[in-house]
């Protein structure tokens, strides 16, 4: 089953008296349980394409659908509990919330939904702490973690919602090569384990060996899907 | 709402110095709100309660009584109480008290000063403790003696006075002083105490005992000054009870029933003015005598049955009879200077009269049967004819008190006025007062919402700069645009209520440090303070209600920002670099 489908999407961005056609014209889809890569080069439509993906930004046309749910023409409070229930962000500069520490940050999105008990909450979020390793780490501030530890703490909030897709915008543009590999190694465990779909976009060829489909993108157009 | 709230504490605890600066800023305003608020609630307190309230009464029935001074006399206090009684429920009257007092002139040791001599009775154990003990500051001597017999006239006396006559306790005090009779009365007091009152207005008085001072004044024991009413709630009801009693207190007509030479006669008067003389004359004729003399100040007339029946005639003397309320069987010698018919409601018996004629005896003897054929307000002569005194109408204000005594005193005539005012119209200037201070703190309060306005919206722009990429995350995760803009809101509310809870508190604590302070009772200031400190008094509703109002304008003053903030475009505000 499809997760995701993205139909004819173009973005353009006026810039001063021109236009920057960011997407022309991208088709994609998404199968349940996929590990997808988006890779290109700088500028090639990377970000915007997760971005429309990931609900928190329009098309300027085309289709792209949810679930089945066509989502361009969703009212924002709809999108907004959309990205709640059904999406995990994964960031490249993690952004985590900086007055919550670990426990919290993963609590986060639980506790936005307001539809599980404490104890709920509590288990799931310590769950996926120590699935990411960072147990010992729990009541820590993120201003006291390493990049790749705070990465592991956003691939767990991402997750704790149980999420039907995790986007992740270059989630190792900044960790050093040896953090970034198990960043992967982590978000495909993930995937096999809680059957989640991922799609990260990524400009760097060595972190293609962990995907399993390969989506290559240049100049706003998908050159293959594979 | 468990999770804003706690993310929101935790964000004006990350932004320290600047919500520390913000919050010192609203702490400080409403601590100078706090205590300008209590000072003025002080001093109305102050002045009302002690200065004013002492002074005037809440509320206060005067008998004026213009002979050659103006003095106050009420000739029948208990008609007055009996008004005062059925008029103001028991639960709402803290008392009516008469009210003695006299301008005197002092002679110390050597040193001589205006004092002025004020009547307190001190009847029970309550008085005691009110008085003695609530209302003074001893200094030497002892409370105790002022009930002492031996000494003629025990006195208290402020330090002011003592040192301004050079007395000590013991020391004897002559004083000079104008009776209601007229007659100047002089006395010796005794200092038996030398203790302050709580407020300066009392500096210059001397506290003799009530029944004592009444006798020395003139004063009959059914007479009084004037009532002095205290109410529970004077400002709530001080005003309707004095309209009401303005009401009870309309004069009837002056009668006096009684007898000459066996036969039953009644005395009535007429107005001396010239349009009720002229209307009376439309009602009457004169059929021997001469009617100038008839309508002159001194006129006498008596109506030709009764002229007929006693055998008088013009020139010819009788002597009138009757029983007083006080005095018992009372006499007093008319000529007759004419003699008129009547074709009115008039009785047969009637001696007509004007009423400067009469006025001093009826009060003075004030007559028990008053109702005998009586004319009803409806009767064309009703208006014409005098009546027992004159009730002064009620005044809006000092000023318009003032003016009304001052035309009053024009008009010579010896009927007996009264006057019921309250307070609020008697010492009104004094009141305005309170309404300069109520707009000193409404300054200090507009002072506080101007630094809730630019200080929250300035504050709130930059946290929002600061953490729109905090903002883009937070949307992208899933939170509502309402839930980002309550947050912010939130933490804004909640750095105004810590803030001027903070500042309550620093504001008592200012209070209680000023509070400590003590000035001489001759200090400028004098005139505010209570018991020589600055007297503050919390006015709990009103800083409440004003916290309430600076926490609802920092919400609203939040409110925009934050909305802006929310309405951020999550993907704009996740490519949000500094
Ligand atoms: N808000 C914007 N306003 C104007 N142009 C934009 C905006 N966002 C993106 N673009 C342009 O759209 C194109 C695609 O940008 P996008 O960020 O999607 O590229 P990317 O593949 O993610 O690049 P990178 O690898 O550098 O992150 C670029 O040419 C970029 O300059
Ligand atoms: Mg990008």
């Amino acid at each position: 089953m499809n997760v995701i489908e993205v139909k004819g999407v173009t973005k353009d961005y006026p810039l001063g008296k021109t236009t920057v056609h960011a997407l022309r014209g991208v088709d994609l889809t998404v199968e349940e349980g996929a590990f997808m890569s988006i890779i290109g080069p700088s500028g090639s439509g990377k970000t915007t394409l997760l971005n429309i993906i990931g609900c928190i930004d329009t098309p300027t046309s085309g289709s792209v659908k949810v679930h089945g749910d066509e989502i361009t023409e969703l009212e924002d409070k709809k999108i907004t509990d959309l990205r709640l229930h059904k999406i995990g962000f994964i960031f490249q500069t993690f952004n985590l919330i900086p007055v919550l520490n670990v426990r919290e940050n993963v609590e986060f999105p639980l506790l936005l939904m307001k539809k599980h008990s404490k104890g709920e909450i509590t288990a799931r979020a310590e769950k996926l702490i120590t699935e990411v390793g960072l147990m010992e780490y729990i009541e820590h501030k993120p201003a006291e973690l390493s990049g790749g530890q705070r990465q592991r703490v956003a691939i767990a909030r991402a997750l704790v919602s149980n999420p039907d897709i995790v986007l992740a915008d270059e989630p190792t543009a900044n960790l050093d090569s040896e953090t970034s590999e198990s960043i992967l190694e982590l978000m495909r465990e993930l995937n096999e384990k809680e059957k989640t779909t991922f799609i990260f976009s990524t400009h760097d060829p060595e972190v293609l060996k962990y995907a399993k489909n390969i989506v290559k993108i240049r100049d706003g157009h998908i050159l293959g899907q594979g | 709402m468990g999770l804003i709230l706690n993310l929101s504490l935790r964000n004006l605890l990350r932004q320290k110095r600047r919500n520390l600066l913000l919050g010192i800023g609203i702490a400080f305003g409403m601590m100078i709100l706090v205590v300008a608020n209590s000072f003025s609630h002080g001093i109305v307190d102050v002045l009302i309660k002690d200065v004013v309230s002492y002074a005037y009464g809440h509320m206060s029935i005067d008998g004026i009584q213009s002979g050659s001074q103006m003095t106050t006399m009420i000739r029948d206090k208990q008609r007055i109480m009996d008004a005062i009684n059925s008029t103001i429920p028991k639960e709402e009257l803290i008392g009516a008290e008469e009210k003695i007092g006299a301008l005197a002139r002092a002679i110390g040791n050597g040193e001589a000063d205006n004092v002025f001599v004020v009547g307190a009775s001190v009847r029970n154990e309550k008085d005691k403790k009110d008085f003695f003990e609530g209302f003074f500051t001893l200094v030497d001597g002892s409370f105790e003696d002022y009930f002492r017999k031996d000494i003629e006239y025990p006195v208290i006396i402020s330090s002011a006075v003592a040192k301004s006559l050079n007395v000590k306790v013991h020391d004897v005090i002559k004083v000079r002083f104008p009776m209601v009779t007229g007659q100047v009365q002089t006395a010796q007091f005794t200092v038996i105490a030398v203790a302050n009152g709580n407020n300066s207005f009392m500096n210059i008085v001397v506290f003799l005992d009530g029944e004592r001072a009444k006798s020395l004044l003139g004063y009959k024991p059914w007479e009084s000054a004037s009532m002095q009413i205290t109410l529970k709630n004077p400002q709530r009801t001080a005003k309707a009870y004095a309209d009401t009693l303005h009401r009870k207190l309309q004069p009837e007509l002056l009668s006096i029933v009684g007898k000459v030479s066996g036969a039953d006669c009644q005395i009535l008067a007429f107005k001396n003015e010239d349009a009720a003389k002229e209307e009376l004359n439309r009602h009457i004729k004169v059929i021997a005598g001469d009617p100038k003399k008839a309508f002159a100040k001194e006129g006498v007339m008596v109506s030709a049955q009764l002229a007929r029946k006693l055998n008088l005639r013009v020139g010819s003397e009788f002597t009138y009879e009757y029983r007083t309320k006080f005095r018992g069987l009372y006499q007093e010698k008319f000529r007759v200077d004419a003699i008129y018919s009547s074709d009115t409601k008039l009785g047969s018996n009637i001696i007509l009269m004007n009423g400067e004629r009469i006025y001093e005896t009826y009060s003075k003897f004030l007559p028990v049967d008053t109702k005998s054929g009586y004319i009803g307000g409806d009767d064309a002569l009703y208006p014409v004819l005098a009546t027992e005194w004159k009730l002064l109408e009620r005044s809006r204000d000092g000023v318009a008190l003032q003016k009304a005594l001052k035309e009053e005193r024009k008009i010579k005539t010896s009927q007996p006025k009264l006057n019921v005012n309250t307070m609020y119209e008697a010492a009104s200037q004094l009141m305005q007062f309170e309404s300069v201070l109520n707009s000193i703190t409404l300054v200090a309060v507009l002072l506080l919402f101007f630094i809730i306005l630019i200080g929250v919206v300035n504050t709130l722009r930059m946290t929002i700069k600061e953490r729109t990429r905090e903002i883009g995350t937070v949307r992208a995760i899933g939170m509502q645009k309402k839930d980002v803009r309550n947050m912010f809101i939130t933490e804004t509310v909640l750095l105004a209520a810590i803030s001027c809870a903070a500042g309550i508190i620093l504001g008592i604590l200012v209070m209680q440090i000023l509070g400590l302070i003590t000035f001489s009772s001759s200090s400028d200031l004098s005139m505010i303070l209570k018991d020589r400190h600055i007297y503050f008094k919390m006015d709990p509703v009103g800083i409440l209600m004003n916290f309430l109002l600076i926490i609802f304008i920092s919400g609203v003053t939040a409110y925009f920002p934050a909305r802006r903030a929310a309405r951020l475009s999550a993907v704009e505000a996740l490519r949000h670099y500094e």
